[in-house]
């Protein structure tokens, strides 16, 4: 999934997708991957092998929803979060941050 | 503008991509290329070809347990398809389970009402089966095997494994519901009483139960696959 640090960001990547959309709200695939590349400074470079089948993922599980909305006359596809994508986001946000501060603590020794 | 959007459509029409995920990818790369452009100062060609790179390994083409046709398709294809089978097959499973252990207790501890139950919901899945092969007969017609247009990551997963499914629920479980119910209660006497774990007397347990799955699955991808359809519609004009 990224070009750095490969297996250690693998398994947050939902974690991430969520967290983009909580905070902008509705995003196209592409801004997904240049807003987490500028966030972690050019750490985090999403694949579009990684990003597309778990989107489609949490679409199919109802976590997001997409919509179509043209643009300077182009069709993009937007992603937002549902109300349970919402529920869930806060819920996942909150056992990341403790995981986080764990992990801190213990690398922190 | 018009012939650079159809080189990039040509190139996507190549990788065999279906619809949905090629006006997806479509719509990633003319963004690429458009900041490749802006922020490198390459004309389109240049950034075209910069763009195709970075997609190289997602659309590699290779054979794949979802290769329909034995015919060869993309790492993102074969990846989009594994999660959605993944979860589709995961909530067909849990319903087939649900049904599967509410019949089995008719069938162990009330068994004087278990013809009724293990019916009524076999009979349910199989009327719903039909139902919605009758009332979108033309929309299933699109997953069958001579239908030509490459629309969905679900359409040729549908085929006809609903209607499929329910005569099969018709012929065994309905129609034979006397030697269905014996079967199923003997694979069951034999696997939690007896502790006898042969293949024979699970798969009599069990067997009834594949036709129900098969409805269930057949539906759900059923209704993903008419769900991207309507998204689809709201981008383009799309004739079935």
């Amino acid at each position: 999934m990224s070009k750095k640090n490969n297996k250690l960001y693998k398994g947050t990547l939902q974690n991430i997708i969520l967290k983009l959309l909580a905070q902008e709200v509705k995003m196209y695939g592409y801004q997904m991957t240049q807003r987490a590349k500028d966030l972690t400074k050019g750490e985090l470079e999403m694949t579009e092998g990684a990003l597309y089948p778990l989107l489609h993922k949490l679409e199919g599980d109802g976590l997001i929803t997409s919509e179509i909305q043209n643009i300077n006359g182009r069709d993009r596809k937007y992603y937002l979060l549902t109300e349970k994508g919402k529920y869930q986001q806060a819920e996942q946000e909150e056992e990341m941050k403790s995981y986080i501060l764990n992990l801190n603590t213990i690398f922190n020794i | 503008m018009e012939n650079q959007e159809k080189k990039i459509t040509d190139y996507l029409i190549e990788k065999r991509l279906p619809l949905d995920i090629l006006l997806e990818v479509k719509d990633h790369m003319e963004d690429q290329i458009a900041v490749l452009e802006s922020e490198q100062n390459l004309d389109f060609d240049e950034a075209f070809e910069q763009t195709k790179i970075s997609w190289e390994k997602d659309l590699k083409m290779g054979f794949s347990l979802f290769s329909y046709k034995f015919r060869k398709i993309t790492r993102l294809q074969n990846s989009i398809m594994m999660r959605n089978q993944l979860r589709i097959q995961k909530k067909s499973i849990l319903i087939m389970l649900g049904v599967f252990f509410i019949t089995s207790y008719f069938i162990l501890f009330i068994p004087e009402l278990s013809m009724y139950a293990f019916a009524a919901i076999s009979g349910g899945i199989a009327i719903f089966g039909i139902t919605v092969s009758i009332l979108d007969r033309k929309l299933l017609e699109t997953t069958k095997g001579n239908y030509k247009k490459n629309i969905s990551v679900f359409q040729r997963s549908v085929g006809s494994l609903m209607l499929t499914g329910a005569f099969f629920i018709i012929v065994n479980n309905i129609l034979g519901l006397d030697s269905q119910i014996e079967k199923i209660n003997g694979g069951l006497n034999e696997i939690i009483f007896q502790h006898n774990f042969r293949l024979r007397g699970f798969m009599n347990a069990t067997m009834g139960y594949l036709y129900i799955y098969m409805v269930v699955y057949g539906y759900f991808c059923y209704s993903n696959y008419k769900k991207t359809i309507i998204k689809i519609k709201e981008r383009m004009t799309f004739e079935l």
